[in-house]
């Protein structure tokens, strides 16, 4: 298991920030040019996540969630509050002036952790209408409206599917960080 | 599995898990946050907000495709420039010993957290007068001269111009100068006269534009510089690592040799409002 990065982030080791530009920035940048539409949204949107992700690193806790985990939360929320912010919900739509031609694809530099694994097979607890709103909304980035377009479903119903498809994943995450959690307490680990 | 959901014992309201769930999902708005705020003294809800935001993660990177697409180098260095570590490229060859103590620490009740930053800078010695600009070009040295004469050029160009006085955050500072800027050329100078002097191996100041188009989180790095013993007034050009659609403000900090990654604002002896 790679080393977290974040509580040398967090403890001022200047090293670290390139490191986790290194590990992440694909992350990062990949998330970023599916949620926003143009390419400049999705440059700074990226210097935004990564500001906020230094002054979150000394939140991390290993114990809870996977790094690239808590990357990825902080990454959605910023870009979903950056999005509002600056000119509404997007549609989700990639234009072609973001698709950089000096990017390529890659292996992300960060781990399929046992954690997404499991995640995965939570997945498949789900039922089929709450994890198609899941996929277009969270893996899409696409709008509630944008969703009921493709779907045909009414907004309520999209509200109501993705709502409770993530009760139940919140239930699932939630109780795997819980007892994560305990097992740390119970062995004096964890950090932050 | 149930397909009965019941709320978080922790959370008894539906109404907060619904938007707690919205918010991980699409974000919320305004009102949205509004009433989320008001209800979420209800119970513990940062923690489940965080419960939920780490289950729409993980969903993200269990269905999002494993390949990813390299940062591009202008977009990491643009990142490294606003928020990576400390790369100063020249010390000043004689920086004089302070002549007096720094401000102290200056309690404020903004509100704005100072974001993190960038830090290269070059030095620039003349005279006894030691300036480190926040230019990012690399030990280009520059005649303090120079800045006083680009400064009363680009006030005399007739280009849309602000320029506005700095103000002390402790009401007994004999401080003055004031900031121009060129929204523009995307370019300006500082000026100051009974600034303290600084030692560069101690710490530095820096400075911070605040954009409306950011809001006041994010304010813009503006560079580290250093104010050396010698008469008369001051000038330092300004180094915005990004664009800066409109300035509203300018701040001052002093923080560590190279800047900070994230500034704990207590010490902050200049604010310049554009009004």
């Amino acid at each position: 298991m790679t080393a977290p990065l974040l509580p040398r982030v967090a403890a001022g080791d200047p090293t670290a920030v390139e490191e986790c530009l290194d590990r992440y920035g694909g992350l990062v940048w990949s998330l970023a040019r599916r949620y926003c539409g143009v390419a400049v949204d999705a440059e700074d949107a990226v210097q935004e996540v990564f500001v906020e992700l230094w002054k979150s690193a000394d939140r991390f806790n290993e114990s809870l969630a996977a790094e690239s985990t808590f990357v990825t939360m902080i990454a959605r929320r910023r870009i979903i509050d950056l999005l509002r912010r600056r000119r509404g919900p997007t549609s989700g739509d990639l234009v072609e002036d973001i698709v950089d031609p000096s990017a390529t694809p890659e292996m992300g530099g960060y781990e399929l952790t046992e954690e997404v694994q499991r995640v995965r097979g939570f997945m498949l607890q789900l039922k089929d209408e709450e994890r198609r709103v899941l996929e277009l909304a969270i893996s899409e980035g696409l709008t509630q409206t944008k969703i009921a377009e493709i779907t045909g479903w009414p907004l309520g119903t999209v509200k109501s599917h993705a709502r409770r498809g993530m009760m139940r994943l919140r239930k699932l995450v939630g109780a795997e960080s819980d007892d994560r959690s305990a097992m740390a307490t119970a062995k004096g680990g964890g950090t932050a | 599995m149930s397909d009965t959901l019941s709320p978080s014992a922790e959370l008894p309201n539906d109404r907060l898990v619904e938007l707690l769930a919205d918010d991980a999902v699409f974000g919320l708005t305004a009102d949205e946050r509004h009433e989320l705020d008001s209800l979420s003294g209800e119970a513990d809800a940062e923690r489940e907000a965080e419960v939920f935001g780490r289950a729409a993660a993980a969903f993200y990177l269990a269905s999002a495709p494993i390949e990813t697409e390299t940062l591009p180098p202008r977009v990491r260095d643009a990142v490294l420039s606003r928020c990576g570590p400390t790369a100063p490229t020249e010390e000043p060859a004689d920086v004089a010993a302070a002549a007096r103590a720094m401000p102290k620490a200056t309690p404020t009740d903004l509100l704005w957290p100072l974001a993190v930053a960038a830090s290269l800078m070059i030095g620039v010695y003349l005279g006894g007068q030691s300036i480190s600009g926040g230019s990012a070009g690399g030990g280009i040295a520059v005649e303090p001269a120079d800045y006083a004469q680009q400064r009363v050029a680009l006030l005399e160009s007739g280009a849309p111009v602000t320029q506005v006085a700095w103000t002390p955050t402790d009401a007994d500072a004999e401080i003055g100068g004031d900031v121009v800027w060129s929204p523009v050329e995307q370019r300006g100078f500082m000026t100051f006269s009974g600034l303290a002097v600084n030692d560069p191996a101690v710490e530095q100041y820096q400075l911070w534009i605040f954009d409306a188009e950011r809001g006041d989180t994010y304010p813009v790095d503006g560079g580290v510089f250093d104010i050396s013993a010698g008469d008369g007034e001051t000038v330092v050009p300004i180094d915005a690592k990004i664009a800066v659609d409109q300035a509203v403000m300018f701040a001052i900090t002093i923080e560590r040799p190279g800047g900070v990654v994230v500034s704990d604002r207590s010490r902050l002896p200049l604010l310049a409002k554009v009004e």
